[in-house]
C-alpha cells in the first residue's frame, strides 16, 4: 500500500530523513517508533505531500501523491500530532466540517458524523466546544475528525501525547477496531508500550533512518538479551558477583544499591538457575522478577541509548 | 461547499476577538468620536493671529498674500494683525493671539498651546509649504488666480470649508465628519487582518487545522475563495451595522449619498481582505511575522503618504516622486487615507 524508497529530507544542514526505506502492507497496523526528533512526523509530512523532499520515491496505493491528488486523499485519514480543530465550532460541527471536505452527500455525511461520534465515545459532548473538553476528549475529537469519512488508510501521529490512561486505552482500542474493520493504520509514537500493544509490524527510526523493522518478535530476536532477571534487596560480595556472571547464558550483570540486573541470552531455566544459586549460597533477597526484552532493549542495543533519552 | 461556508461563517462569528475588533471596536470608537467631536466645529471661533514681517523678499510676500487671501476667503477662520516681534510675543504670552506667523523666506509659526486653533494654524502653514512653489509662481505669473488657489489650499487645511463647498449630495455636512469616514475606512481595512488569518488557516506549516484542510479532498482554491467571499461579506455587514449606528442612532449626516458610501465601502472591504490574504499567503513565515509585515506595510505607507509627518509628501515629490506614485496605490489600501477617497468621490 505504501512504499518509501531512499527518502532524503534536509532542513539546511540538518538531515531529517536519511535514505529512509519503509513498506506498509494493506491491513497492517504499522508502527513508527523512535525518540522525539527522529523524523517520524517529517516522514509522514513527506508521505502526504505536505513537505517537499530532496530525494527518494514515495508511492501510496501504487501512485505518487501530489497536493491535488483528491482521489487518493479521499482514501486517507490523518490525525495530526497537534489537535487540529476549530475552537469556535462544537464537537459535532467540527466533525461535520472536516468530513465535508471528503463527503459531499449530506445524508451520507450525517451518518458518518454520527458513527464517528459514537466510535470515539463523544455522544454526551457533541454540543461542547473544544475548550470545554479535557485533554483526552480533545484527542478523541481529533481522531474523530480524521476518521469520519471512513478512510482506507489512517495515519495517526502521536495521538496519545498528554492523554490520561483511560482515554489512552480508549484510543488504542479504537485503533484496533478500525484495523479490524479493514483500515490500514500507520501509528507513530515514542511510547514503546503502545506500539508493542497494537502494532503488527514496527519500524524503529533514529536520526532519520530505519534502523530495524519487523514484527515485535522479529525485532526482539535481533538482540542478544532474551531475559532480564532483577533481584532487589540483595547483598552480594565480589565473589558472588563473579560466580553469577559465570552462570550459563548470563552475559551481563549490573549491581547497584543492593539491586542486581542479570541479562541472559534466550534460554530455558534462566530464572531457576539464578534462584538455585541464591539458595545454595544462602543468600537472602527481597524481591525477584524476570522480564522479556522490550522494544527499548532493542533500541538500546542497536543505538546504545534509551528511547526516552 | 455551502456546508463548508456555513461552518466557517459560524467559526468566524463565534470568534469573540475577531468580532470585537471588526464590529464592536468601531462602534465604540464611533461613540467616542461622537462624544468628543460632536460639537467641536460649532465652538471654533475666528482665530486671532499675529503676523511679524521679517523679510520683504518675493517668497515672503507670497506667504503674506496667502495669509491675506485666507483671511478674506475662509469665513471667519483667522484674523491676522501685523505687528512687531516683541508685541506679538507679549500678546501670545497673554493669550490674546493663538499664534505668530513669521513672514520670511521660509515662513514659521510660533504657538503657545496644542489646541484646535493651534492645529488649524499649523495646518494652514503646512498647506502653504506643501504648495509653496505653486503659490510663488502663481503670485508672480498669474496673480488674478491667487484667490482661487488660496481657497483650494485653505480648504485642504480646513475640512469644514472643503466639504461645505463641494457636496455632491447637495447637503451641508459637519467638518468633523472626516473622523467618521476614517472610521468607516478603518473598519474596511480591518478586513486585512481577517484575510491574513484566513489565508494562514489553510497553510499546513502554520496551523495544524491548515494541514488538515490541505489534506482534504476539496480543492484549496475552493476553500480560499469561500473564505474570501465570507470575510468580505462579514466585513461589509460590519460596515452596514456601523453606518446604521452612525446615521440611525447617532444621527450623523454622512452627506446624503448612501449608495456611493456603500459602494466604496464594499470596494474597501475587498481591497482590505485581498491585501490580508496576499500578505498571509506570501512566504513561509510564522503568524507573528506575517502580522508584523501587514502592520509594517500599513504604517509604512501611511508614513509615506504623510499621515505622521505633514511635509513628507512634498519632500518625496521633490527628491523621489516615483514613491509618491507608488504610495498613491498603497494608500488606497490604508484606512487613514481611504477616507480621503471616500470624501473625494462624494464631495468633489
Amino acid at each position: 500500500m505504501i512504499e518509501i524508497k531512499n527518502l532524503v529530507k534536509r532542513y539546511g544542514d540538518l538531515v531529517a530523513l536519511d535514505h529512509l526505506n519503509l513498506e506498509v502492507s494493506e491491513g497492517e497496523v504499522f508502527g513508527l517508533l523512535g525518540p522525539n526528533g527522529c523524523g517520524k512526523t517529517t516522514a509522514i509530512s513527506c508521505l502526504l505531500a505536505l513537505l517537499k523532499y530532496d530525494k527518494g520515491e514515495i508511492t501510496i496505493f501504487g501512485k505518487e501523491m501530489h497536493p491535488d491528488s483528491y482521489d487518493m486523499k479521499r482514501k486517507i485519514g490523518i490525525v495530526p500530532q497537534e489537535v487540529a480543530v476549530f475552537e469556535e465550532l462544537t464537537v459535532a460541527e467540527n466533525i461535520d466540517y472536516f468530513c465535508g471536505l471528503y463527503v459531499k452527500d449530506k445524508a451520507q455525511r450525517k451518518e458518518c458524523v454520527e458513527q464517528a461520534i459514537d466510535f470515539v465515545g463523544l455522544e454526551n459532548h457533541r454540543k461542547m466546544r473544544p475548550k470545554q473538553l479535557s485533554g483526552g476528549l480533545l484527542r478523541r475529537l481529533n481522531i474523530a475528525c480524521g476518521i469520519a469519512h471512513k478512510p482506507e488508510l489512517i495515519i495517526l501521529d502521536e495521538p496519545t501525547v498528554a492523554v490520561d490512561p483511560q482515554s489512552r486505552n480508549h484510543i488504542l482500542e479504537g485503533i484496533q477496531r478500525l484495523n479490524k474493520e479493514g483500515a490500514t493504520i500507520i501509528y507513530t509514537s515514542h511510547y514503546m508500550e503502545e506500539v508493542e500493544q497494537i502494532c503488527t509490524r514496527i519500524a524503529i527510526l533514529d536520526h532519520g533512518r530505519n534502523i530495524a523493522s519487523g514484527t515485535k518478535e522479529e525485532l526482539k530476536r535481533m538482540i542478544k538479551t532474551g531475559e532480564r532477571i532483577t533481584i532487589e534487596g540483595v547483598a552480594l560480595d565480589r565473589e558472588h558477583l563473579q560466580q553469577i556472571r559465570e552462570l550459563p547464558h548470563v552475559f551481563q550483570i549490573d549491581y547497584k544499591n543492593q539491586k542486581i540486573v542479570i541479562c541472559c541470552s534466550s534460554a530455558k531455566q534462566n530464572l531457576m538457575r539464578v534462584l538455585h544459586y541464591l539458595q545454595e549460597n544462602e543468600i537472602s533477597f527481597g524481591k525477584i522478577f524476570s522480564e522479556m526484552p522490550t522494544l527499548n532493549d532493542v533500541f538500546l542495543e542497536i543505538t546504545g541509548k534509551e528511547l526516552r533519552d | 461547499m455551502l456546508q463548508l461556508i456555513k461552518y466557517r461563517f459560524l467559526s468566524m462569528l463565534r470568534d469573540k476577538t475577531t468580532m470585537f475588533w471588526s464590529l464592536v471596536f468601531p462602534l465604540i470608537l464611533c461613540t467616542l468620536f461622537y462624544v468628543t467631536f460632536g460639537n467641536i466645529d460649532n465652538n471654533l471661533e475666528c482665530i486671532d493671529t499675529a503676523v511679524v514681517v521679517r523679510s520683504e523678499s518675493q517668497e515672503a510676500e507670497a506667504f503674506q498674500s496667502f495669509l491675506s487671501m485666507i483671511e478674506e476667503s475662509a469665513d471667519d477662520l483667522i484674523k491676522t494683525k501685523e505687528m512687531t516681534g516683541q508685541k506679538a510675543k507679549d500678546l501670545l504670552e497673554d493669550g490674546k493671539v493663538y499664534g505668530i506667523y513669521y513672514v520670511d523666506d521660509e515662513p514659521e509659526l510660533l504657538v503657545a498651546g496644542t489646541g484646535v486653533e493651534e492645529s488649524v494654524l499649523q495646518s494652514l502653514l503646512e498647506s502653504y509649504q506643501g504648495g509653496q512653489e505653486i503659490v510663488q509662481e502663481v503670485s508672480k505669473e498669474r496673480p488674478e488666480k491667487m484667490p482661487e488657489l488660496v481657497k483650494h489650499m485653505s480648504s485642504s487645511a480646513m475640512q469644514a470649508v472643503y466639504v461645505k463647498e463641494a457636496s455632491l449630495g447637495g447637503r451641508e455636512t459637519d467638518g468633523m465628519i472626516q473622523y467618521f469616514f476614517s472610521l468607516i475606512a478603518m473598519t474596511c481595512m480591518f478586513g486585512c487582518f481577517l484575510g491574513v488569518e484566513a489565508s494562514m488557516k489553510i497553510q499546513a506549516n502554520i496551523y495544524a487545522v491548515g494541514a488538515r484542510r490541505c489534506l482534504g479532498a476539496t480543492s484549496k482554491l475552493k476553500l480560499i475563495f469561500s473564505d474570501f467571499v465570507l470575510i468580505c461579506a462579514i466585513n461589509f455587514v460590519d460596515i452596514l451595522v456601523l453606518l446604521g449606528y452612525m446615521s440611525g442612532i447617532l444621527k450623523i449626516d454622512l452627506g446624503g449619498d448612501i449608495g456611493k458610501i456603500l459602494t466604496i465601502s464594499f470596494m474597501g472591504c475587498i481591497i482590505g481582505v485581498s491585501m490580508g490574504m496576499l500578505v498571509g499567503s506570501v512566504g513561509k513565515w510564522r503568524e507573528g511575522t506575517k502580522i508584523a509585515i501587514m502592520l509594517a506595510i500599513s504604517l509604512g505607507s501611511s508614513f509615506l503618504s504623510g499621515l505622521m509627518l505633514g511635509g513628507i509628501k512634498g519632500l518625496i515629490e521633490a527628491y523621489c516622486p516615483i514613491i509618491n506614485r507608488l504610495v498613491t496605490h498603497f494608500t488606497a489600501l490604508q484606512y487613514t487615507r481611504m477616507h480621503q477617497g471616500i470624501r473625494g468621490i462624494l464631495y468633489q
